[in-house]
């Protein structure tokens, strides 16, 4: 079902993905034994098909780490970096900086790694907010053009969706500042339930 | 005669396009989609689609007729027809039907690249027309241009070199 969200309804939506990112961004820190700031400027709820143009251009290169959401809130979640950003993040993971564009075996598993920790924290912190159950299942990670990834997520999960939250995440200092998406594709009903949820708060 | 530089065409996610001789039809970031090209080489005449799911009757939403497999393809060979192709003349030639996030836990019922390319392939044997070229399956993302001039599709990846089918 189609549902028009309210300015009030994003904003809500926009201060809960707020404190889930701090939290992902404490977890980041941990890991990189650094103090990382992270960022939601934006926030987007669109139709499924328009989800590639807002996230980029549908060629570009891109590392997406996907998981699937389970329990009260069903659907899949998508964390994208574009190429460059990908390999600061990994040289800062690694410690050594990389001088070919192919990413080694611990390359890849860091950026898995790293992707899992942003996203278990980020639904980590959501569910308590909401006080609901979400499980996140183990992330895939594929390294490959931004279309091609959405498109596949697309499909498994478009027979159900037909609407995209879509949010532009910032971290601060890793050294520079390194910006990604998260694109969340919640089953009908699952919105729905998020924002119930946050109307009871208030 | 002035040599004309050739057409492109752009087609999106469950679009398809027909199209004539110096002319070249595209379509970017195939996934676990498939791009199903169709050509006529006496007229020089053919068709890409950029197909998602393999079949329309399994599901209960609408969407673009282009986005299934059992509808692309006889949508296609019907415009085809109508601009004079005889049906007899087509080949094809499949590119793209990936799984993108190889490895950990995906069945080969979740598979729906291959599931896609599977069901392209039946439609086609059941419509006759020979499937002669492919590039399917792997785990990258694939960018297909068809030019209409000589029938090949170029298949553009990430991962793997530019190949000519």
């Amino acid at each position: 079902m189609n549902h028009e969200f309210s300015a009030i309804e994003l904003d809500a939506i926009q201060e809960i993905c707020n404190i889930a990112s701090g939290n992902a961004a404490g977890a980041l820190s941990q890991v990189l034994n650094k103090r990382i700031n992270m960022k939601v400027p934006e926030i987007k709820i669109v139709p499924v098909e328009l989800a590639t143009e807002i996230m980029g251009e549908s060629g570009a290169i891109v590392a997406g780490v996907y998981s699937r959401l389970i329990g009260d809130f069903n659907g899949g979640l998508l964390l994208t970096f574009p190429r460059e950003d990908v390999i600061l993040l990994v040289d800062k993971l690694v410690g050594s900086p990389s001088k070919t564009h192919t990413l080694s075996e611990l390359d890849v598993s860091a950026i898995s790694e790293v992707g899992n920790i942003i996203c278990a924290s980020f639904v980590g912190a959501i569910s308590k907010i909401i006080n609901k159950t979400v499980f996140i299942s183990v992330p895939k990670l594929a390294f490959d053009m931004l279309g091609a990834i959405v498109d596949f997520i697309l499909i498994e999960l478009a027979e159900n969706a037909e609407q995209a939250l879509i949010m532009k995440i910032q971290f601060e200092d890793v050294p520079k500042t390194i910006s990604g998406h998260f694109f969340i594709l919640p089953n009908p009903g699952s919105l729905e339930m998020l924002l119930n949820s946050i109307k009871c708060r208030h | 005669m002035t040599e004309t530089k050739s057409q492109r065409i752009s087609i999106n996610i469950a679009e398809f396009a027909i199209a004539k001789h110096s002319e070249i039809i595209e379509t970017q970031s195939l996934g676990s989609c498939v791009g199903v090209a169709l050509y006529d080489r006496t007229t020089k005449m053919g068709g890409l689609a950029h197909i998602m799911l393999p079949d329309s009757k399994k599901v209960m939403v609408g969407g673009k007729p282009g986005k299934y497999a059992d509808v692309a393809i006889k949508l296609m060979v019907d415009k085809l027809q109508e601009a004079g192709v005889n049906k007899m003349n087509l080949t094809a030639k499949i590119a793209g039907g990936a799984c993108m996030f190889s490895g950990a836990g995906i069945s080969d019922f979740m598979n729906i690249g291959l599931r896609n390319v599977n069901a392209i392939k039946q439609i086609l044997s059941e419509m006759k027309i020979p499937l002669v070229a492919e590039d399917c399956g792997a785990n990258h993302g694939r960018t297909v241009e068809f030019n209409l001039d000589s029938g090949k599709m170029t298949v553009k990846s990430s991962m793997a070199s530019t190949k000519e089918i």
